[in-house]
């Protein structure tokens, strides 16, 4: 186990140097000099321009400035912004909100998506089988964004239960919206996949030979059916935080939130590649620890699983 | 009743047992599916009695209604089957139609179930002692934890499990097949059930596991006086196991009486068939002009052109063996196991070779590196007097015409989205053999020659039984017109008539195209009926060679008498 899990975090380093290679290249070679665009449609004076390229080390070759930015990284101290803001703060100050609206909508759609997939699974076929796969089928079709703006004035406005945007330092009650329509697609997707395991386990030996030893019903869905439901449900899950988090910059437009979005946002239209690659970097982790949660817990559900 | 198994969870009230009163009356039984094209009659008018501690065996082949019957009892019909006439009656009351509460306090407690599949039935998540616990619970055992954990252990240890302290802690997948299914047992057993039914209880494990499960499984309803309820397709086992026979087929009892009497004066004419063709009884080699068969291998070798073969050798294998390295804990720390450990035999042109032995034994590996699907790692497979391991790419794909395999699994090993003429006519295009409608003509002709109406071509495998399915399997390695046939396990996924048909139909076909075969199985039944010479493996190793007779009149080893003595029904015919 030890050995396993010393293995997976050395993995880290190989994809931290190369998801920050890729993504250092990737905005070097954006069209366009963000220097000069700096100063508007006057522009800056040439020596003005020179001493910031300097300042910011964008006079240096690429892989010069690649370097710098990985001593950034090793010393924690990624340097400033063009608005002179540190880049550390920058990541300090979009991460929370961004962590608190992925982990809402993670919750919604495992709580809502496992719970109707079960009832779904159970009564194949049936009614309310039926409908919840309709359902989900018009939430996987119709765009993040429309399901946003039906619910910021179905709900926000003309019903008034929710705040329609949730601004600076939102609270838990204005997340929710945005986080139901985040949540919205995973959910759909959450959904059938429970149904379909379900249903599949439902037909399983080892539940008809738990039947016969006179477990009843509901001892046989809780104990049987529904955790041996979970092993694909929960990959999907752990998969989807790190896709929840890079999702959310919709979301976070739509409802005016100051997280990961509309910063990366920005700081791609300005050219900060400093700031750019950080963010994302701190995606590519979040994705990576994500993933092996999920192999770990893999390993949790099904003991036939065993790291070595 | 002896003392070896105390009745501890049973003296709750239930009603005093009357030998002469039946425990179990099932009375013109209809059971139904329902399907997109109506209403498939599974069971249509079964009757079936057991008195308390008797046992009892429903016989039959597959698609006979005898698991749908005993699914009933137990209300755990699968999909749309449902009851739809006739009555159960389980010590005095009624349950078809009986409420749903009543019948899952029946199950576990008055009727015990062991399933047919050990690999499958224990849910691999939970610990076998936490799936002994529910049951033991869900029957009302009270008292305290400790006590429980007790109780959980003599369960096991009941069903032979040693060391069942330990092995509670442990899951499904820490099990062998023998243990999960003793486990099982044990659960099936747990609460003290009047009657239990055992589908199938031993059909996926090895004969000595199986002769030593049944024994056991014997031993202990004798003792705490469980009237049983086997459900199989093996009529020598069920007569062995069971003091009365149930024969049914296509959803009715055409006949049942005491065992002994059904099979020496079997009425009705399926079961004088059943009787006739079951391996376990069946004695000889079948011998179809077998003499003939070797001299027309001779006469085909030389008409095949080219050069007359230089000896009478097939294939000769020498010191063959196959190591694999098994990943341990650490890195670098993995360990080699030796699925085959210098083995050598040699398949004589026009004869049939068995390679016997029991699961974990190489002998599919042995197939395997025949076939030259897998590399030994030192030893020699020789074709036709060639090393196979010196061809190049170009004869190596030669030399793949010339052997062919057929395998277990005929659901398996046929692709469900071609049809039966893509299936059969894939090899030959592959090879680039003739035009269209040259292989269009090859594909008739194979499918004359294993008896399947030529209309089968537009047909797909979900549409066919397990035995035509096997015949297409047949005729596909036939296409290529191969010297060799591999067969693993040919026939061991079929009915006993179908088993039958099929060694017919290899035995016809070797004779007529002058084939060798290599037969690999687990069952010494069928080797007596289609081998002429017998090589039986334990553990990687040769243990025994000889010629089939020599084998089965004067087995020299003791393995090989245990697996003489373990085939179902061996005695019964002295």
């Amino acid at each position: 186990m030890l050995w396993y899990l010393g293995r997976r975090l050395l993995q880290v380093i190989p994809v931290f140097l190369g998801a920050t290679l890729l993504l250092y290249a990737m905005v070097f070679l954006r069209p366009g000099d963000p220097v000069s665009a700096l100063g508007g449609e006057r522009g800056l004076p040439e020596a003005v321009q020179e001493q910031i390229r300097a300042e910011y080390n964008l006079d240096q070759p690429f892989i010069v400035q690649y370097l710098l930015f990985l001593r950034g990284v090793v010393t924690l101290d990624f340097g400033v912004d063009f608005r002179g803001r540190e880049i550390t703060e920058v990541i300090a100050s979009a991460f929370p909100v961004t962590i608190q609206l992925a982990l809402m909508a993670l919750a919604i759609e495992a709580i809502l998506g496992i719970g109707f997939g079960l009832v779904a699974g159970m009564r194949k076929g049936g009614i309310f089988d039926g409908t919840a796969l309709v359902v989900s089928l018009f939430f996987i079709a119709v765009p993040t964004f429309v399901v946003g703006f039906v619910m910021q004035i179905v709900v926000g406005v003309k019903l008034g239960w929710l705040p329609v945007t949730a601004g600076r330092d939102p609270d838990f009650v204005s997340l929710l919206m945005p986080a139901f329509v985040l949540a919205a697609v995973s959910f759909a997707y959450v959904l059938r996949l429970t149904r379909t395991s379900v249903a599949e386990n439902l037909s399983a030996d080892y539940v008809r030979t738990a039947r016969a030893r006179g477990l009843t019903r509901t001892q046989v869905t809780g104990r049987h059916v529904l955790r041996n439901s979970l092993i694909p449900v929960v990959t999907f899950l752990g998969a989807d935080i790190g896709a929840l988090m890079s999702g959310a910059i919709i979301t976070e437009g739509i409802f005016n939130i100051n997280g990961v979005g509309g910063t990366l946002y920005d700081a791609i239209i300005r050219g900060e590649s400093v700031t750019v690659v950080s963010l994302t970097t701190v995606l590519v982790l979040v994705y990576i620890a994500a993933n092996l949660l999920v192999d770990l817990l893999y390993a949790a559900l099904d003991p036939r699983i065993r790291y070595a | 009743m002896t003392t070896q198994f105390p009745v501890t969870a049973g003296d709750d009230g239930r009603p005093a047992v009357d030998p002469n009163t039946p425990l179990l009356e099932i009375r013109d039984l209809q059971i139904s599916f329902s399907t997109g094209a109506g209403d498939v009659h599974a069971v249509r008018g079964a009757d079936l009695t057991v008195y308390p501690g008797q046992s009892v065996a429903i016989v039959g082949e597959s698609g006979s209604g005898k698991s749908t019957t005993a699914a009933a009892i137990m209300d755990l019909l699968p999909g749309t089957g449902r009851v739809t006439g006739g009555t159960i009656t389980f010590g005095g009351r009624e349950l078809v139609g009986a409420p749903r509460r009543e019948k899952e306090a029946l199950r576990g407690r008055e009727i015990g179930l062991v399933p047919q599949d050990p690999m499958s039935n224990l849910n691999p998540v939970w610990r076998i002692g936490t799936q002994v616990t529910e049951a033991l619970k869900a029957n009302g055992f009270k008292g305290s934890k400790a006590d429980l954990r007790q109780r959980v252990a003599d369960v096991l240890r009941e069903a032979g499990l040693p060391d069942a302290e330990r092995r509670a802690r442990q899951y499904p997948h820490e099990f062998s097949g023998g243990m999960r299914q003793r486990a099982l047992i044990g659960i099936g057993l747990a609460s003290r059930p009047q009657l239990l039914i055992a589908d199938e209880p031993t059909s996926a494990l090895d004969v000595t596991v199986q002769r030593q499960i049944l024994d056991h499984l014997g031993d202990m309803t004798r003792d705490l006086g469980t009237a049983v309820l086997f459900i199989t397709h093996d009529l020598g086992l069920a007569a062995e196991r069971a003091e009365h026979l149930v024969v049914m087929f296509k959803g009715q009892v055409v006949e049942s009486g005491p065992a002994q009497q059904i099979l020496a004066d079997p009425q009705h004419p399926y079961t004088q068939r059943l009787v006739s063709s079951a391996p376990s009884l069946a004695s000889r080699r079948i011998q179809t002009a077998h003499v003939s068969g070797q001299e027309s291998a001779e006469l085909h070798a030389h008409h095949a052109g080219e050069q007359p073969p230089a000896s009478n050798e097939a294939v000769a294998v020498r010191n063959l063996t196959k190591v694999f390295q098994i990943r341990g804990a650490r890195p670098g720390s993995s360990t080699d196991f030796k699925a085959v450990d210098d083995v050598s035999f040699t398949l004589g042109r026009g004869r049939t070779l068995a390679l016997v032995g029991e699961s974990g034994s190489g002998k599919s590996t042995a197939a395997n590196m025949v076939l030259g699907l897998l590399e030994p790692t030192s030893g020699t497979v020789e074709f036709d007097g060639t090393d196979v391991a010196t061809l190049n790419a170009k004869q190596a794909f030669a030399f793949r015409r010339r052997i062919q395999p057929v395998f277990q699994n005929p659901y398996g090993s046929l692709d469900p989205m071609f049809s039966i003429y893509r299936s059969i006519e894939e090899p030959l295009k592959l090879h680039g053999v003739g035009s269209k409608k040259d292989r269009e003509n090859r594909v008739r002709e194979l499918l004359d020659m294993v008896s399947l109406p030529q209309s089968a071509m537009r047909r797909f495998p979900n549409e066919l039984s397990g035995g035509q399915r096997q015949r297409i399997a047949i005729a596909r390695a036939l296409a290529l017109k191969p010297e060799v046939v591999v067969l693993d396990e040919a026939v061991s996924a079929l009915d006993v008539l179908v088993q039958a048909q099929i060694l017919d139909l290899l035995d016809t076909l070797q004779t007529d195209l002058g084939l060798s075969y290599l037969f690999i199985t687990h069952d010494l039944a069928v080797v007596r009926q289609i081998a002429d010479d017998v090589v039986v493996m334990q553990n990687g190793r040769v243990v025994e060679q000889a010629t089939t007779d020599e084998v089965f009149d004067t087995p020299r080893e003791q393995y090989t008498r245990d697996l003489l003595e373990a085939i179902p029904g061996a005695h019964l015919v002295g």
